[in-house]
This record gives structure tokens, C-alpha cells and sequence, in this order.
């Protein structure tokens, strides 16, 4: 292989759309962050839940965080050799490859109920993930890994105990990853700073009505919360403080990235409301599945329902124009599991932008921009 | 720097970085939707952060950085995507169209290698960047990225041969 075999040529129809160009723009000029937030996970984030956990919920949480922690350090060094053989012989482009299928939406209510129980309950399985040569050693009844094809395979169906090991495996080897990665840093410093002059339960006590308003009341009741300060005018104060905002989030004890939170941002210029959202894979299985032709005609069928939520919740009505789409998350075009709608409203000086979720005809997620 | 030349300054980056980002990130992350995501990420880190260049080749390795970091928390965290066939991916975006038939057959190989190997190619063959300035890029030794490299050919040189046999193995 050398230069001349791969050429620019190979990757010209690779090429972003001048509607993508201009939709990155009007969404990075108004700080606008990416759906569902994803990029926020991170483990010093899920520790920091953990330790949350703690605060909010005392000593028993604590020590089942501690108990985590201790089953992922107490890891004899075969079993950590082993995730790190995984690691370097995982040739998945996302960790879903590294499995020998997706779990079913069943599974990922479920594994996620179970998730919480790993970490905030110390509810682990039995056994460890079975380890074998050959696929043909597999008697196909238990979650098993085949050194053959460098995957975890997943009997058709999961137990409780299959679905603990399968948590169990991907917690112990994320760890390991985490070990083993080199981080990759731009050295630049972060907007995130720590709150000054504000209280976090005065945040929270802001924030919980406007979460109410749009999810009804005592949601999330009992969860845990935590509040981020995002101020990217600290890093460049000729951004002004628009952007400037105060994220208020209520986790569930012992969730992980892939279960249901609420969220609510507060612009920390003038205390008006950013975002209210429910968000997390958890939320998405739950919700019912649409063909995309179905989903297609709903975007007209359904807008006056939005906007009558709209008005009501918030007052806006008559919109000078709307954008909306199909809205593929967790899924992709053409694989018929449509399960939300994305409007954007222009009110004449102010955008909306809502989530509207397909089956329970809801608003996911309410986001405010001032033109 | 006003509000008008922030988002002057803004509108340059896009235009001038955005396809050559669009292209890595989406021949790592398979999926337009995704790789949208992470292109949004990073035009905001951009807009957030201000960090100094010395030059346009260093804001260019720098939004490469960044953007490569974000599809690596991306795979790293986003555990329930599977990735998808080309085959797939062609039926909404035509990405082969006008290739022969050997041209296709290189890009699959691309297509289908592991991410690790695939970021190092990528740099290496198409940005041409050389290994010292790619071990910069991603963080990583110069010997990782000869070693990935190597593995790289090691790899493409097997695909190909599976390849011509008939057979199509993903990686």
C-alpha cells in the first residue's frame, strides 16, 4: 500500500451539504449543543454521579459506589488482560459490533432498570461472562465470549443473570479502557467553571417548576440532582454572555449514560429558560416504534398539536415559518424505527425547537433561541 | 473580536474545514447524523474555546483534534449504534458513484478496518500528514502510529486478498 492507492478521488462523494454548512452555523452562532447532549458522558462524569449519589442519598449509596469501584480494582490481572486482549482485538467500529446483536427494546429497559441495581444496589450476577475458542462451542443459551470472531454473543433470550453479566462485562471493560487510554486533549481551557454567587438549591428551585410545567409534577421525584456551570465568556469574553448558561439535571441513583435524566438550562445573563428536556436511551426504547413513511405523514398531522402545546405551555403562537424532520437518534433512515419529530419554530425573535415524541404524542424536549 | 467577526470568523471555519472534517468523521463514524453531531461539537468548541493558532495548519490539526476526540467519546459512550454496511449507507448517500470498480473496492476496505487503524490511514494517505505530526494530532507515540499503520497494511493487504477470492470479510 503506498500513497497512490488511496487518493483524494476515493472520498469525493463524501461531501457535506451547504444546508448541513448553514445549519452548523445558525446552530454553533447560537451555542446551540448537539441533540441529546451525548458528548457530556464521560467516566469522570459517571463517577461524579456516583458521588453524587452519595450526597443525596447517604452512606448506602456510597458504599455501593465504593463497592463498584472496588469489584473493577480487585479484578484479578488474567481477567484484566483479557478485557485489554478484547480491547485490542475489538474491531468494531462502535462497541454495538463488539456484540452479536443489539439488544431489544425489552432488553434496554430492562438492562437499564438492572444498571442502576449494579451500581447503586451492588446487584451483581453469579458469573462471569463465559469465554470460549470456537463459535461452534457455544451452546448459544448464556452470554458468551468467542475468541474466534472477538465477540460477546447474546442468547436469543436474556435472563436477568444474562443481562447482569452483559452489564458486568461492559462496565469492567470500559474500565479497563479507561485505564489503558491515552486521552486525547486540546490543551485549550474548559467553558465548564464552578458555580459563584448562586446556590445549587436555589438553581434547582429555579429550574423545578419549568420542568413540572412541561413533564407534570413530581417527575423525577426522589432523584438525584446536579448542576453544571457552562461559561464559555470565560474563555473568550468577546462571546459575550449569551451563550452562558446553567445546566440543572435530575439522574436516577446508580443511572449510567444510557438512562432517562431531565434537564433544564437556565441563561445565566438574564435567568430565562435555555432547554427543558427528558433524554437518554432508556426514554427512547420505551417509546413506540413508526415507519418512516408513517412518521413522514406525521409531521404535518401532528403540528397543530404542537403548537397548541406550545401556546399553552409557553404563549408562542403564529409562527412566521417551520422547519421539521423526521428525527433519527438512535436509529437511521430506512431502518423504519421512527420514534420522534424535530420542529423548528421561528415566533419572529425567538426560535423554538422541540422534540415531539411519536407515540405518546408528547413534547420531548423544549429549546429557547433569541434571534 | 465583536459579535459580527465572531461569526464572520465562524462562517470561515465552516466553509474552509467543514467537508475536509465531514469526510474523516463520517468515514469513521459510517452515519450522516452522527457525524453532524460531531461536526457541531466541534465548530462549537471552535466558538467557545478561542484558542490561539500560529497558523492555519495549526488550526487545521487543531479542529481535526477535536473533532476526533469527539467521534472517539462518540464510539466510546454512544454503545447501543451499530455501524453500518457501505451497502447500506449507499442507498441514501451515494458515495461510490462514479468510482470504477477498483476505486470501490479500496474505499470498503477503508470502510470496513477498525476505527484506530482507520483514523491513522485516513491522516496519513489522504490529509497526507506525516507520522510525527499524526502522533500530535491523535495524542499518540510515533511508534503507535507506525505500529498502527502497519497493521493498517497488514489488514488492507488481507481484506484485498479476501477480497479478490470473492469474499468480503468485515473488520
Amino acid at each position: 500500500m503506498n500513497n497512490s492507492d488511496f487518493n483524494k478521488e476515493l472520498f469525493s462523494n463524501i461531501e457535506i451539504s451547504d444546508s448541513m454548512k448553514k445549519e452548523l452555523y445558525e446552530n454553533c452562532k447560537r451555542g446551540k449543543r448537539t441533540g441529546d447532549f451525548r458528548f457530556r458522558y464521560a467516566g469522570a462524569l459517571t463517577a461524579l454521579i456516583g458521588f453524587i449519589g452519595f450526597a443525596c442519598t447517604g452512606i448506602a449509596s456510597y458504599a455501593y459506589y465504593q463497592s463498584v469501584q472496588m469489584r473493577m480494582e480487585s479484578m484479578p490481572e488474567t481477567e484484566i488482560h483479557e478485557y485489554v486482549s478484547d480491547l485490542e482485538n475489538d474491531t468494531g467500529v462502535t462497541i454495538d459490533d463488539s456484540f452479536s446483536r443489539k439488544l431489544s427494546d425489552e432488553e434496554m429497559l430492562k438492562a437499564a432498570e438492572l444498571e442502576r441495581k449494579y451500581h447503586s444496589e451492588g446487584m451483581y450476577p453469579e458469573e462471569n461472562v463465559e469465554r470460549v475458542a470456537t463459535l461452534a462451542e457455544w451452546d448459544g443459551k448464556s452470554v458468551c465470549y468467542v475468541e474466534e470472531d472477538h465477540k460477546l454473543h447474546l442468547p436469543d433470550n436474556m435472563t436477568e443473570e444474562d443481562l447482569l453479566e452483559f452489564i458486568d462485562y461492559s462496565t469492567k471493560k470500559d474500565y479497563v479502557m479507561e485505564q489503558e487510554a491515552a486521552e486525547i486533549t486540546d490543551d485549550t481551557p474548559s467553558p465548564y467553571v464552578s458555580l459563584e454567587g448562586v446556590s445549587e438549591a436555589d438553581l434547582v428551585k429555579a429550574a423545578r417548576p419549568e420542568l413540572e410545567k412541561l413533564f407534570g409534577k413530581d417527575v423525577a421525584s426522589g432523584w438525584n440532582t446536579r448542576v453544571e456551570a457552562f461559561k464559555p465568556s470565560v474563555t473568550d469574553p468577546s462571546l459575550g454572555t449569551s451563550m452562558d448558561m446553567y445546566f440543572i439535571y435530575w439522574e436516577q441513583v446508580g443511572g449510567s449514560s444510557n438512562s432517562t435524566d431531565y434537564v433544564v438550562v437556565i441563561n445565566m445573563d438574564d435567568s430565562s429558560i435555555g432547554a427543558v428536556a427528558v433524554r437518554g436511551r432508556e426514554h427512547f426504547a420505551s417509546l413506540e416504534s413508526f415507519s418512516d413513511e408513517d412518521a413522514e405523514s406525521r409531521l404535518k398531522s401532528d403540528l397543530p398539536k404542537v403548537l397548541e402545546e406550545i401556546e399553552r405551555l409557553y404563549g408562542y403562537k403564529d409562527p412566521v415559518s417551520v422547519r421539521c424532520e423526521v428525527y433519527y437518534d438512535y436509529t437511521d433512515y430506512g431502518e423504519n424505527d421512527a420514534r420522534q419529530l424535530r420542529y423548528v419554530f421561528d415566533f419572529g425573535g425567538k426560535t423554538v425547537d422541540v422534540m415531539w415524541d411519536l407515540g405518546p404524542k408528547k413534547l420531548a424536549s423544549v429549546e429557547f433561541f433569541n434571534e | 473580536m465583536n459579535h459580527e467577526e465572531r461569526n464572520a470568523s465562524l462562517e470561515r471555519v465552516i466553509e474552509n474545514y467543514s467537508n475536509m472534517l465531514y469526510k474523516i468523521c463520517f468515514l469513521m463514524l459510517k452515519n450522516e447524523q452522527d457525524t453532524k453531531d460531531v461536526l457541531q461539537e466541534t465548530f462549537l468548541a471552535y466558538m467557545t474555546k478561542r484558542p490561539h493558532f500560529h497558523s492555519e495548519e495549526h488550526k487545521k490539526a487543531w479542529l481535526i483534534k477535536v473533532s476526533q476526540n469527539k467521534c472517539r467519546e462518540f464510539l466510546r459512550f454512544h454503545k447501543m449504534h451499530a455501524g453500518i454496511p457501505l451497502d447500506e449507507v449507499e442507498e441514501s448517500i451515494k458515495i461510490t458513484q462514479g468510482l470504477d470498480m477498483e476505486d470501490r473496492e479500496k474505499l470498503e476496505l477503508i470502510w470496513n478496518l477498525n476505527t484506530k487503524l482507520k483514523s491513522v490511514v485516513i491522516l496519513y494517505y489522504v490529509e497526507g500528514y506525516s507520522v510525527k505530526e499524526i502522533s500530535a494530532i491523535l495524542n499518540i507515540s510515533e511508534c503507535a502510529v507506525k505500529k498502527r499503520l502497519q497493521r493498517a497494511r497488514e489488514t488492507l493487504s488481507k481484506l484485498g486478498r479476501s477480497y479478490d477470492e470473492g469474499v468480503v470479510y468485515e473488520q
